[in-house]
């Protein structure tokens, strides 16, 4: 199997240029039809995103013009981003498409989006008949690896914007944000904002607290909210789960002296504050009354902060994963070469023992049925003695993921000037590696 | 063969505490999706241990304080998979999993006696089902404190802003305090029935009674502590600190009252030594 690899993403090329190359969503079939009329070309994958143009191939030869099969996807010429290409071959690009499928290679490392735009690409190839047996394996296994990164680890479980920090704990303090309401204590841009998002996420009442009334009545018409008065604010926010501030007073307008009667007309009920203002609308001792939580802006920053550094060693906890899951899958291509190359070998040594059965049956002339048995007998016990210890090593080598695997097929292919391995014959991959998950992969069912 | 099946059940409610410490020691999340699982098998096992000891010794109930240990812990088991069914949420386990296994394991290293309790004299019946309400009523009593300490912990974690490890992935407190505020409910009429059937046990047996025989004495605070506890939580909304303060303090003394009546010669079945 050829496989590479060829793209530009985040890393490589800035946005203004990404953006020149980005193809839409519905123009991806024609991007790998494009694809598809090179000669090498056998499968295609293309995957556009706003960080990452990318194109998988499956190919009968080495290409020597990989960057410019790129431009034509994208309807581009390679000139304009020659320097900004990266190009992987073979188990590199297994590992590289691996990581983009598991989020590993995101601007956001555990963004979940990736996954379903990839599945997404490979519905789009699949649909113009440019995945077949060989990248369609690689794809569904790339998926099952992203499910095992997401399920073993803890890369995408936590927020890492603050308006995200802000959702997720009021998630973990109310459960889920239907039914909840909504103050919002100044009418500014980033309190509105923030409120947008908290709407956006399933609470189902706005009451909006503004200096400007008019403005107040303004955005909360645009939720279908309620606008109130400030004073006396105790009310509104006895009415409110969630409370946002953002105004621009100077001292905080929320006390702790005013906890206890805040809660008591609350019967306890719990209040979470977001305070976004500076200076701060919030007094801090507040969050030590019972039911009582208030984040502030750099609060939720280290949050997300925290989140973040989280992600980042989930992510190692990710890398050794799919190092493994990239091993098992060379292994299991090498294990799908070596049952072909074994196959071809018994064919090869089977019609050299035929050619020489008829040269002896030429000079020693009729044989009688015992002779002839004999000879059959002794000539097959030769050649299954010769055979059976590099026949064991190799699965043995297979058998154990070995890298050396894919060497030592090519070496006894060469030795015994057997043709290119036609995977096909044994079966494609897909149903390799779901026989592989009960540790017995076809293709070595085959070698057996 | 009852012995045997308690031993199962004791393998799988051991397995599913290995998943609750391993979750608890905040490295690992998968164990947790274990928890069930485990539980569920060593509740089957339970039961089949239960049912085959009734079969056996002819009584429904426990008449020890090994077999009531053993019962105490199946009820547990029980009332967190109704929790488990209606939330979905495996979290109660964490801290129900270690005293099922205590319990039962106590109740498997003394299964070997011969139970000793005798319940003759007493109204037929009625004894049963005055130890299946008032174990059901711990049952949820404990499950309500467990999940008050829980909502203290995450509670504790969302004030110092310091979320990491398990925590992150914890129920909601709103849905703890449900639970927690659900099993108390829930338990409030098992507890209420039990006594009542208690207090008609002991005047059968001996007829009219003080209030202040230690026994009684015990189950009616605990009655009041409940009722108390409830009454707080619908008319004040209390819940974190105060609400587990008040069952953690109701437990103690379910405790004390468990072991008063095994201990007692006053209670049917009592004046066994532990």
């Amino acid at each position: 199997m050829r496989l590479m690899l060829i793209g530009v993403n985040h890393r490589t090329a800035s946005v203004e240029l990404r953006e020149r190359w980005a193809v839409p969503e519905e123009e991806w079939p024609q991007a790998v039809q494009r694809v598809l009329l090179h000669p090498s070309v056998e499968e295609a994958m293309f995957l556009s995103t706003c960080n990452r143009v990318e194109l998988l191939l499956r190919t009968s030869t080495a290409l020597t013009d990989a960057k410019s099969i790129l431009a034509i996807a994208c309807s581009r010429t390679p000139e304009e981003f020659h320097d900004h290409i990266y190009v992987l071959h073979d188990l590199d690009a297994v590992r590289h498409f691996f990581r983009v499928a598991s989020s590993l290679d995101s601007m956001v490392v555990g963004e979940p989006q990736i996954l379903g735009q990839v599945k997404s690409a490979y519905a789009v190839a699949r649909s113009v008949g440019a995945v077949r047996a060989e990248l369609d394996a690689l794809a569904s296994r790339a998926f099952n690896v992203a499910k095992r990164v997401r399920t073993e680890t803890q890369i995408g479980s936590s927020a890492v914007s603050v308006a995200s920090a802000a959702v997720d704990l009021a998630k973990k303090i109310f459960g889920s944000l239907d039914d909840r309401t909504v103050l919002l204590v100044g009418a500014g841009k980033m309190g509105e904002l923030a409120a947008r998002h908290v709407m956006s996420n399933g609470a189902s009442r706005l009451l909006v607290i503004n200096r400007t009334y008019e403005r107040a009545v303004e955005l909360a018409e645009e939720f279908g909210g309620t606008a109130m008065t400030f004073d006396p604010w105790m009310e509104a926010v006895a009415l409110a789960d969630i409370v946002i501030t953002s105004t621009g007073a100077p001292e905080p307008i929320f006390r702790a002296v005013d906890g206890e009667a805040l809660m008591k007309r609350r019967k306890q009920a719990p209040v979470f504050f977001i305070d976004i203002a500076v200076p701060r609308n919030v007094d801090p001792q507040l969050n030590k009354r019972g039911g009582v939580f208030v984040y502030d802006l750099d609060d939720l920053q280290q949050v997300a902060n925290e989140n973040a550094g989280n992600r980042l060693k989930e992510a190692e906890r990710a890398e050794a994963i799919l190092a493994e899951e990239v091993q098992r899958f060379a292994g299991r291509v090498a294990t799908r070469k070596l049952a072909t190359t074994i196959v071809s070998l018994q064919e090869h040594l089977e019609n050299i023992r035929q050619a020489e059965m008829d040269k002896v049956r030429g000079r020693l002339g009729r044989l009688t049925p015992e002779q002839e048995s004999a000879i059959e007998a002794m000539t097959r016990g030769i050649i299954n003695k010769v055979m059976h210890t590099p026949v064991s090593e190799l699965k043995s080598s297979a058998r154990d993921y070995n890298p050396e695997t894919t060497t030592l097929v090519e070496v006894l292919r060469r030795m015994f000037h057997l043709p290119t391995p036609d995977v096909s014959r044994v079966g494609n991959m897909k149903d390799e590696s779901v026989s592989a998950d009960k540790n017995e992969p076809a293709g070595r069912k085959a070698a057996k | 063969m009852p012995h045997l099946w308690l031993i199962l059940a004791l393998l799988f409610y051991g397995l599913a505490t290995l998943a609750a410490s391993a979750t608890l020691s905040g490295r690992l999340i998968a164990p947790l999706r274990w928890l069930a699982p485990m539980f569920g098998a060593g509740t089957f096992f339970h039961l089949v241990s239960l049912v085959e000891s009734t079969v056996q010794n002819g009584k429904l109930v426990p008449a020890d304080l090994v077999q009531s240990e053993s019962s105490l812990a199946f009820l547990l088991a029980i009332v967190f998979f109704s929790i488990y069914a209606i939330w979905r949420t495996e979290w109660p386990g964490v801290l129900v999993a270690p005293p099922v296994f205590l319990l039962t394991l106590a109740s498997a290293m003394g299964a070997h006696a011969p139970a000793s309790a005798d319940f003759s004299g007493t109204p037929e019946g009625l004894i049963y089902v005055h130890i299946a309400l008032i174990f059901t009523g711990y049952a949820a009593l404990i499950l309500s404190f467990l999940c008050s300490i829980l909502y203290l912990f995450q509670e504790h974690n969302l004030k110092s802003k310091h979320l990491t490890g398990f925590s992150t992935r914890m129920p909601a407190l709103a849905t703890l305090d449900e639970i927690s505020e659900r099993a108390l409910q829930a338990g409030f009429p098992f507890m209420t029935f039990g006594l009542a059937a208690g207090v008609a046990v002991a005047m059968a047996m001996h007829g009219p009674m003080s209030i202040f025989e230690p026994t009684i004495l015990l189950s009616i605070l605990l009655w009041i502590l409940y009722l108390f506890l409830l009454f707080m939580r619908w008319k004040a909304g209390i819940r974190g600190r105060n609400a587990a303060l008040l069952a953690s303090f109701a437990t103690v003394l379910a405790g004390f009252s468990w072991v008063a009546h095994y201990l007692s010669t006053f209670n049917p079945g009592g004046g066994v030594q532990p």
